[in-house]
Protein backbone atom coordinates (compact mmCIF):
# COMPACT_ATOMS: atom_id res chain seq x y z
CA UNK A 1 0.00 0.00 0.00
CA UNK A 2 1.47 3.60 -1.22
CA UNK A 3 0.17 6.65 0.62
CA UNK A 4 0.69 9.74 -1.37
CA UNK A 5 -0.77 13.30 0.07
CA UNK A 6 -1.93 15.87 -2.26
CA UNK A 7 -1.60 19.43 -0.95
CA UNK A 8 -3.30 21.49 -3.38
CA UNK A 9 -4.20 25.13 -1.88
CA UNK A 10 -3.62 24.13 1.45
CA UNK A 11 -6.00 21.38 1.35
CA UNK A 12 -4.34 17.75 1.83
CA UNK A 13 -6.04 14.48 0.79
CA UNK A 14 -4.31 11.35 1.47
CA UNK A 15 -4.39 8.71 -1.02
CA UNK A 16 -3.79 5.08 0.49
CA UNK A 17 -2.99 3.19 -3.29
CA UNK A 18 -2.66 -0.66 -3.40
CA UNK A 19 -1.89 0.09 -6.84
CA UNK A 20 1.85 1.29 -7.00
CA UNK A 21 2.69 1.68 -10.71
CA UNK A 22 -0.22 4.07 -10.25
CA UNK A 23 1.06 5.76 -7.11
CA UNK A 24 4.40 6.61 -8.71
CA UNK A 25 1.89 7.94 -11.73
CA UNK A 26 -0.26 10.09 -9.00
CA UNK A 27 3.35 11.23 -7.52
CA UNK A 28 4.71 12.16 -11.06
CA UNK A 29 1.87 13.74 -11.83
CA UNK A 30 1.46 16.15 -8.35
CA UNK A 31 5.30 16.14 -7.98
CA UNK A 32 5.00 19.86 -6.73
CA UNK A 33 2.02 19.32 -4.81
CA UNK A 34 2.90 16.39 -2.71
CA UNK A 35 2.40 16.45 0.96
CA UNK A 36 4.49 16.12 3.73
CA UNK A 37 3.13 13.56 6.56
CA UNK A 38 3.09 16.28 8.74
CA UNK A 39 0.53 18.13 6.65
CA UNK A 40 -3.01 18.34 8.06
CA UNK A 41 -5.18 16.05 6.24
CA UNK A 42 -8.69 16.69 5.08
CA UNK A 43 -9.58 13.13 4.25
CA UNK A 44 -8.00 9.95 3.23
CA UNK A 45 -9.05 8.09 0.38
CA UNK A 46 -8.69 3.74 -0.59
CA UNK A 47 -7.84 4.09 -4.38
CA UNK A 48 -8.53 1.35 -6.50
CA UNK A 49 -7.71 0.37 -9.76
CA UNK A 50 -9.89 -1.34 -12.30
CA UNK A 51 -13.21 -3.51 -11.90
CA UNK A 52 -14.55 -6.76 -12.31
CA UNK A 53 -16.57 -7.17 -15.45
CA UNK A 54 -20.30 -7.44 -14.46
CA UNK A 55 -19.57 -5.71 -10.77
CA UNK A 56 -21.89 -3.17 -10.45
CA UNK A 57 -19.95 -0.90 -8.61
CA UNK A 58 -17.34 -0.81 -11.52
CA UNK A 59 -17.06 2.11 -13.49
CA UNK A 60 -19.51 2.38 -16.56
CA UNK A 61 -18.91 3.65 -20.07
CA UNK A 62 -20.21 6.44 -20.84
CA UNK A 63 -21.80 7.01 -17.92
CA UNK A 64 -22.13 11.13 -17.52
CA UNK A 65 -20.76 12.92 -14.32
CA UNK A 66 -23.61 12.85 -10.83
CA UNK A 67 -22.41 14.69 -7.61
CA UNK A 68 -25.27 14.17 -5.58
CA UNK A 69 -25.26 13.83 -1.20
CA UNK A 70 -27.03 11.36 0.65
CA UNK A 71 -26.97 10.57 4.16
CA UNK A 72 -24.22 12.89 4.62
CA UNK A 73 -21.78 10.70 1.79
CA UNK A 74 -21.46 12.34 -1.10
CA UNK A 75 -21.33 9.66 -4.59
CA UNK A 76 -19.28 11.34 -7.27
CA UNK A 77 -19.33 9.01 -10.49
CA UNK A 78 -18.34 9.35 -14.35
CA UNK A 79 -17.69 6.60 -16.88
CA UNK A 80 -14.07 6.33 -15.75
CA UNK A 81 -14.07 6.55 -11.86
CA UNK A 82 -16.69 5.98 -9.27
CA UNK A 83 -16.26 7.96 -5.63
CA UNK A 84 -17.94 8.26 -2.28
CA UNK A 85 -16.47 11.02 -0.05
CA UNK A 86 -17.77 11.36 3.90
CA UNK A 87 -16.43 14.49 4.81
CA UNK A 88 -18.00 13.89 8.65
CA UNK A 89 -15.54 10.95 8.77
CA UNK A 90 -13.07 12.20 6.32
CA UNK A 91 -13.08 9.07 4.42
CA UNK A 92 -13.87 8.04 0.95
CA UNK A 93 -12.96 5.76 -1.89
CA UNK A 94 -12.11 5.96 -5.46
CA UNK A 95 -12.39 2.72 -7.93
CA UNK A 96 -11.20 4.29 -11.49
CA UNK A 97 -9.35 3.04 -14.45
CA UNK A 98 -5.90 3.38 -14.89
CA UNK A 99 -5.62 6.44 -16.32
CA UNK A 100 -4.59 9.77 -14.29
CA UNK A 101 -7.20 11.73 -16.11
CA UNK A 102 -10.36 10.28 -13.61
CA UNK A 103 -8.26 10.77 -10.73
CA UNK A 104 -7.38 14.51 -11.69
CA UNK A 105 -11.46 14.87 -12.03
CA UNK A 106 -12.26 13.36 -8.54
CA UNK A 107 -9.58 15.65 -6.68
CA UNK A 108 -11.17 18.59 -8.53
CA UNK A 109 -14.55 17.80 -7.52
CA UNK A 110 -13.75 16.89 -3.70
CA UNK A 111 -11.60 20.11 -3.90
CA UNK A 112 -14.84 21.94 -5.22
CA UNK A 113 -16.95 20.22 -2.27
CA UNK A 114 -14.88 20.98 0.76
CA UNK A 115 -13.89 24.73 -0.81
CA UNK A 116 -17.49 25.89 -1.02
CA UNK A 117 -17.92 25.43 2.56
CA UNK A 118 -14.83 27.93 3.24
CA UNK A 119 -16.15 30.78 0.73
CA UNK A 120 -13.18 29.77 -1.16
CA UNK A 121 -13.92 28.36 -5.06
CA UNK A 122 -11.85 26.52 -7.86
CA UNK A 123 -12.58 29.29 -11.01
CA UNK A 124 -11.87 28.32 -14.40
CA UNK A 125 -9.27 30.39 -15.17
CA UNK A 126 -5.86 30.90 -16.19
CA UNK A 127 -3.46 32.64 -13.14
CA UNK A 128 -0.01 34.07 -13.31
CA UNK A 129 2.49 35.96 -10.41
CA UNK A 130 4.33 39.53 -11.16
CA UNK A 131 5.45 41.35 -8.85
CA UNK A 132 4.25 39.53 -5.82
CA UNK A 133 0.77 39.63 -7.12
CA UNK A 134 -1.68 37.22 -9.05
CA UNK A 135 -3.13 37.83 -11.78
CA UNK A 136 -6.32 36.08 -12.97
CA UNK A 137 -7.61 35.77 -16.97
CA UNK A 138 -10.88 33.87 -17.20
CA UNK A 139 -13.08 32.62 -19.75
CA UNK A 140 -14.84 29.91 -21.79
CA UNK A 141 -12.51 27.67 -24.12
CA UNK A 142 -10.69 29.17 -26.59
CA UNK A 143 -10.96 32.76 -24.87
CA UNK A 144 -7.07 33.20 -24.37
CA UNK A 145 -6.08 31.61 -20.95
CA UNK A 146 -3.29 29.53 -22.59
CA UNK A 147 -2.35 32.08 -25.15
CA UNK A 148 -1.89 34.45 -21.89
CA UNK A 149 0.35 32.54 -20.00
CA UNK A 150 2.78 31.59 -23.01
CA UNK A 151 2.76 35.75 -23.78
CA UNK A 152 4.04 35.73 -19.89
CA UNK A 153 7.24 37.32 -19.64
CA UNK A 154 9.99 36.06 -18.16
CA UNK A 155 9.28 37.79 -14.79
CA UNK A 156 6.55 35.45 -14.18
CA UNK A 157 5.45 32.47 -12.27
CA UNK A 158 2.30 30.50 -13.46
CA UNK A 159 -0.36 29.26 -11.43
CA UNK A 160 -1.81 27.03 -14.14
CA UNK A 161 -3.21 27.57 -17.57
CA UNK A 162 -6.66 26.38 -16.31
CA UNK A 163 -7.76 26.53 -12.85
CA UNK A 164 -7.17 28.40 -10.30
CA UNK A 165 -7.70 27.91 -6.86
CA UNK A 166 -9.40 31.22 -4.97
CA UNK A 167 -9.14 31.62 -0.97
CA UNK A 168 -10.99 34.41 1.56
CA UNK A 169 -7.91 36.22 3.07
CA UNK A 170 -8.90 39.03 5.65
CA UNK A 171 -10.69 41.61 3.48
CA UNK A 172 -8.57 40.19 0.04
CA UNK A 173 -8.13 36.94 -1.82
CA UNK A 174 -5.40 35.17 -2.65
CA UNK A 175 -4.56 32.76 -5.33
CA UNK A 176 -2.71 29.01 -5.49
CA UNK A 177 -0.82 27.28 -8.10
CA UNK A 178 -2.80 24.20 -9.07
CA UNK A 179 -1.84 20.86 -10.74
CA UNK A 180 -4.22 21.45 -13.48
CA UNK A 181 -3.22 22.30 -16.68
CA UNK A 182 -4.91 23.04 -20.04
CA UNK A 183 -3.58 23.07 -23.93
CA UNK A 184 -0.39 24.20 -22.09
CA UNK A 185 0.46 20.89 -20.90
CA UNK A 186 2.59 22.22 -17.96
CA UNK A 187 0.91 21.99 -13.79
CA UNK A 188 1.41 25.54 -12.49
CA UNK A 189 3.71 26.10 -9.10
CA UNK A 190 2.91 25.29 -5.93
CA UNK A 191 2.84 28.81 -4.88
CA UNK A 192 0.30 31.80 -3.93
CA UNK A 193 -0.26 35.66 -3.94
CA UNK A 194 -3.07 38.26 -3.25
CA UNK A 195 -5.16 38.65 -6.16
CA UNK A 196 -4.33 41.93 -7.91
CA UNK A 197 -7.90 41.57 -10.10
CA UNK A 198 -9.70 39.46 -12.26
CA UNK A 199 -9.74 40.02 -16.13
CA UNK A 200 -12.34 38.59 -18.62
CA UNK A 201 -10.77 37.62 -21.67
CA UNK A 202 -11.99 39.01 -25.51
CA UNK A 203 -9.66 38.93 -28.47
CA UNK A 204 -9.57 42.19 -30.31
CA UNK A 205 -7.40 44.69 -32.50
CA UNK A 206 -5.72 46.74 -29.68
CA UNK A 207 -4.77 46.00 -25.97
CA UNK A 208 -7.12 47.45 -23.40
CA UNK A 209 -9.07 47.03 -19.89
CA UNK A 210 -12.53 47.59 -19.35
CA UNK A 211 -13.99 48.01 -15.90
CA UNK A 212 -17.31 45.64 -15.46
CA UNK A 213 -19.84 46.68 -13.43
CA UNK A 214 -20.32 44.56 -10.70
CA UNK A 215 -23.85 42.81 -11.11
CA UNK A 216 -22.39 41.87 -15.00
CA UNK A 217 -19.03 40.88 -12.98
CA UNK A 218 -20.76 38.70 -10.45
CA UNK A 219 -22.47 36.47 -13.35
CA UNK A 220 -19.86 36.29 -15.27
CA UNK A 221 -17.48 34.98 -12.25
CA UNK A 222 -19.86 32.32 -11.55
CA UNK A 223 -20.32 30.57 -14.93
CA UNK A 224 -16.85 30.55 -14.72
CA UNK A 225 -16.41 28.50 -11.13
CA UNK A 226 -16.13 24.98 -11.27
CA UNK A 227 -18.97 22.87 -9.45
CA UNK A 228 -20.59 20.16 -10.18
CA UNK A 229 -23.12 19.33 -7.50
CA UNK A 230 -27.21 20.27 -7.50
CA UNK A 231 -27.10 20.97 -4.12
CA UNK A 232 -28.57 23.93 -3.30
CA UNK A 233 -26.97 24.38 0.34
CA UNK A 234 -23.92 24.92 -1.22
CA UNK A 235 -24.77 26.48 -4.34
CA UNK A 236 -25.85 28.60 -2.40
CA UNK A 237 -22.77 29.30 -0.28
CA UNK A 238 -20.98 29.46 -3.54
CA UNK A 239 -23.25 32.61 -4.76
CA UNK A 240 -22.29 34.23 -1.56
CA UNK A 241 -18.33 33.56 -2.53
CA UNK A 242 -18.35 34.72 -5.45
CA UNK A 243 -20.71 37.75 -4.51
CA UNK A 244 -17.93 38.76 -1.40
CA UNK A 245 -15.35 37.88 -4.11
CA UNK A 246 -16.10 40.36 -6.96
CA UNK A 247 -17.06 43.03 -3.99
CA UNK A 248 -13.74 43.21 -3.09
CA UNK A 249 -12.07 42.18 -6.39
CA UNK A 250 -11.90 44.73 -9.40
CA UNK A 251 -12.77 42.60 -12.44
CA UNK A 252 -11.95 44.14 -15.77
CA UNK A 253 -12.79 42.84 -19.80
CA UNK A 254 -9.62 42.41 -20.94
CA UNK A 255 -9.60 43.18 -24.59
CA UNK A 256 -6.15 41.86 -25.93
CA UNK A 257 -4.35 41.44 -29.46
CA UNK A 258 -2.19 38.17 -28.83
CA UNK A 259 1.22 39.31 -29.09
CA UNK A 260 3.47 39.87 -26.21
CA UNK A 261 2.47 43.63 -26.04
CA UNK A 262 -0.78 43.24 -23.57
CA UNK A 263 1.56 42.58 -20.65
CA UNK A 264 2.39 46.06 -20.75
CA UNK A 265 -0.93 46.17 -19.26
CA UNK A 266 0.37 44.55 -15.96
CA UNK A 267 3.15 45.98 -14.47
CA UNK B 1 -54.41 37.66 -11.46
CA UNK B 2 -53.14 41.53 -10.97
CA UNK B 3 -54.62 40.84 -7.22
CA UNK B 4 -52.30 37.68 -6.44
CA UNK B 5 -49.90 38.66 -3.83
CA UNK B 6 -46.45 38.55 -4.70
CA UNK B 7 -43.72 36.76 -2.59
CA UNK B 8 -39.99 36.13 -3.24
CA UNK B 9 -38.95 32.36 -3.38
CA UNK B 10 -36.66 30.86 -0.65
CA UNK B 11 -35.48 28.55 -3.35
CA UNK B 12 -33.06 31.16 -4.61
CA UNK B 13 -30.00 33.33 -3.18
CA UNK B 14 -29.86 37.11 -4.11
CA UNK B 15 -27.71 39.92 -3.76
CA UNK B 16 -27.95 43.26 -4.48
CA UNK B 17 -24.94 45.00 -6.42
CA UNK B 18 -24.76 48.60 -7.51
CA UNK B 19 -28.09 48.84 -6.91
CA UNK B 20 -29.27 46.29 -9.27
CA UNK B 21 -30.78 42.66 -7.71
CA UNK B 22 -28.83 39.48 -9.15
CA UNK B 23 -30.10 36.19 -8.30
CA UNK B 24 -29.24 32.96 -8.88
CA UNK B 25 -32.14 30.41 -8.81
CA UNK B 26 -30.85 26.90 -7.07
CA UNK B 27 -32.22 24.44 -8.18
CA UNK B 28 -31.26 25.26 -12.24
CA UNK B 29 -28.80 27.46 -11.18
CA UNK B 30 -30.15 30.07 -13.87
CA UNK B 31 -29.16 33.33 -13.06
CA UNK B 32 -31.02 37.20 -13.05
CA UNK B 33 -29.84 40.58 -13.44
CA UNK B 34 -33.10 42.88 -12.26
CA UNK B 35 -33.05 46.32 -14.18
CA UNK B 36 -33.67 49.39 -11.35
CA UNK B 37 -37.41 48.64 -11.93
CA UNK B 38 -37.12 45.15 -11.73
CA UNK B 39 -35.13 45.27 -8.57
CA UNK B 40 -37.72 47.54 -7.37
CA UNK B 41 -40.30 45.09 -7.87
CA UNK B 42 -37.98 42.30 -5.96
CA UNK B 43 -37.86 44.42 -3.09
CA UNK B 44 -41.90 44.78 -3.04
CA UNK B 45 -42.44 41.41 -3.34
CA UNK B 46 -43.18 40.83 0.39
CA UNK B 47 -45.61 38.46 0.28
CA UNK B 48 -47.99 40.66 1.31
CA UNK B 49 -48.05 43.55 -1.48
CA UNK B 50 -50.12 42.69 -4.42
CA UNK B 51 -49.43 42.81 -8.44
CA UNK B 52 -52.14 46.11 -8.57
CA UNK B 53 -50.53 47.51 -5.17
CA UNK B 54 -46.72 46.87 -6.64
CA UNK B 55 -47.65 48.38 -10.24
CA UNK B 56 -49.06 51.19 -8.49
CA UNK B 57 -45.61 52.00 -6.62
CA UNK B 58 -44.09 51.44 -9.77
CA UNK B 59 -45.76 54.44 -11.76
CA UNK B 60 -45.25 56.78 -8.53
CA UNK B 61 -41.35 55.83 -8.19
CA UNK B 62 -40.22 55.78 -12.10
CA UNK B 63 -42.93 58.17 -14.12
CA UNK B 64 -44.48 55.37 -15.89
CA UNK B 65 -47.67 55.52 -17.04
CA UNK B 66 -50.32 53.25 -14.86
CA UNK B 67 -51.33 50.99 -17.77
CA UNK B 68 -47.59 50.33 -18.32
CA UNK B 69 -46.78 49.64 -15.24
CA UNK B 70 -49.85 47.79 -14.72
CA UNK B 71 -48.71 45.79 -17.76
CA UNK B 72 -45.13 45.40 -17.46
CA UNK B 73 -45.30 44.65 -13.56
CA UNK B 74 -48.23 41.58 -14.20
CA UNK B 75 -45.36 40.41 -17.38
CA UNK B 76 -42.32 40.81 -14.88
CA UNK B 77 -44.40 38.81 -11.52
CA UNK B 78 -45.28 36.13 -13.99
CA UNK B 79 -42.27 35.56 -15.89
CA UNK B 80 -40.16 35.50 -12.66
CA UNK B 81 -42.96 33.15 -10.90
CA UNK B 82 -43.03 30.74 -13.76
CA UNK B 83 -39.03 30.52 -13.15
CA UNK B 84 -39.20 29.92 -9.47
CA UNK B 85 -38.17 33.31 -8.26
CA UNK B 86 -41.18 35.13 -7.62
CA UNK B 87 -44.35 32.89 -5.69
CA UNK B 88 -47.95 34.10 -7.02
CA UNK B 89 -50.78 33.46 -4.47
CA UNK B 90 -54.55 34.19 -3.86
CA UNK B 91 -53.88 34.60 -0.12
CA UNK B 92 -50.87 36.77 1.49
CA UNK B 93 -47.84 34.69 1.62
CA UNK B 94 -45.88 34.05 5.11
CA UNK B 95 -42.48 35.76 4.64
CA UNK B 96 -41.04 33.78 7.18
CA UNK B 97 -42.24 30.88 5.34
CA UNK B 98 -41.69 31.98 1.72
CA UNK B 99 -39.17 35.01 1.60
CA UNK B 100 -35.82 33.83 1.82
CA UNK B 101 -32.37 33.32 0.28
CA UNK B 102 -31.81 37.36 0.26
CA UNK B 103 -28.81 38.26 3.07
CA UNK B 104 -29.00 41.81 3.99
CA UNK B 105 -28.22 43.12 0.66
CA UNK B 106 -25.79 45.90 0.57
CA UNK B 107 -22.79 45.67 -1.42
CA UNK B 108 -19.93 46.87 0.53
CA UNK B 109 -17.43 48.44 -1.92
Amino acid sequence: MDNVVVNIGNLALRFEIVDRAFANMVRRRYAAFLGTPKAAIRGTFQVEIGGTSGDASSPAPDEELSVFCSDGSWSISRGDFRAQWRPVERRGSVRLARGIYGFDSVLRIVHSLELAQEGAFLLHSAGVIRNGRAFLFSGLAGSGKTTMTRLAPANTVLLSDEIAYVRPAGDTYIAWGTPFSGELGRPGENVRAPIAGLYLLKHGAANQLQPVPSGQALGLLLRNILFFAQDADLVRALFEAAWRFISAVPAYHLVFRPDPSVWELFP
Amino acid sequence: MSSSYVGRSGAVAARAIDGQMVILQLATSALFTLNRVGSRIWELADGRTTVDQIARRIHEEFEVEAPVAALDALEFVERLAAQGVLLLSDAPLNPDRHSGGEANATNPR
